[in-house]
């Protein structure tokens, strides 16, 4: 005795979720990062608005296990001016070397919960 | 738990590293590695590496303190090879035999004028980047920099 189900319909079903659902995780991995960038702009040292204004974000990349975003300031000089320490460069507060750094630290834990929570939300 | 003092890790951690070196990195003038800022002159050696906590790394739920350290290498204007050289090596002090970064690393301890001070342990050495170059600085000098986040305790 056989039985058998047509799979088409479910399995085309499951492809479109998949679809909205990736769509969601790279609308809410670019949300993130600009927030993170935001975040890091904030306490960018100031003398142009160079520097400040090159803070950017990549496209997410979505793999089968991992969504990466790369996050970054443009500018030439940026990374000098990240990692110059404090006796070395003044800044004028709110200014601060290791700006990116230091938003990573504080924001990156919530990245994780932040896309999972918005992918909850739209299921 | 064992007080914490930063300044005498500080220092055992770059005794340890100058010790890595055949010759050792000279602590004395012409100074070859600082604890924070490098008093530059006659004291400094042109070419130097300024060891520097900095506010990096948090502490969750663990009962280590942990440390975010920059090693930032300055050296002459016209040898950049060799700061880049002197960078790599000091990065190269953090690894193990195999390679691999440091971990339940044992190293005698100091405290900053020089008397011995029980031993510290590098539980975990987490390097943030592998060395690269900053670009030079307002006189022309090549910079190196590399940072590292250590999770480690005052063992005795």
């Amino acid at each position: 005795m056989s039985a058998s189900i047509d799979m088409k319909e479910i399995l085309s079903g499951l492809a479109l979720k998949r679809r909205r659902d990736l769509a969601i995780i790279e609308r809410a991995a670019g949300t993130f990062a600009a927030m993170l960038i935001g975040n890091a702009q904030a306490i960018t040292p100031v003398k142009t608005g160079f520097l400040q204004a090159s803070g950017t974000w990549e496209k997410p990349q979505i793999t089968v296990d991992n969504v990466i975003v790369q996050v970054g300031f443009n500018a030439s000089y940026a990374a000098i001016v990240h990692e110059l320490p404090p006796e070395r460069a003044h800044h004028e507060p709110p200014g601060q070397w290791k700006f990116l750094e230091v938003t990573l630290r504080n924001d990156g834990a919530k990245f994780v919960p932040y896309v999972a929570a918005q992918l909850k939300k739209a299921n | 738990m064992t007080p914490f003092d930063p300044n005498n890790f500080l220092e055992s951690l770059i005794r340890f590293v100058a010790g890595t070196f055949a010759p050792a990195l000279s602590l004395v003038p012409p100074r070859e590695i600082w604890r924070g800022r490098a008093i530059e002159g006659a004291a400094c050696a042109p070419l130097y590496t300024s060891v520097a906590l900095y506010p990096g790394a948090g502490q969750r739920f663990e009962a280590l303190p942990k440390k975010s350290i920059q090693w930032l290498t300055i050296g002459p204007e016209k040898n950049p090879d060799a700061v880049a050289l002197r960078a790599q090596k000091i990065y190269e002090a953090l690894l193990g035999s195999e390679g691999r970064p440091l971990q339940m690393k044992t190293i005698n301890g100091f405290k900053t004028d020089g008397t011995a001070d029980g031993t510290w342990q590098l539980k975990n050495v987490v390097f943030i980047q592998t060395p690269g170059a900053l670009g030079p600085d307002e006189e022309g000098r090549p910079q190196w920099v590399f940072n590292t986040d250590i999770d480690l305790c005052k063992l005795t």
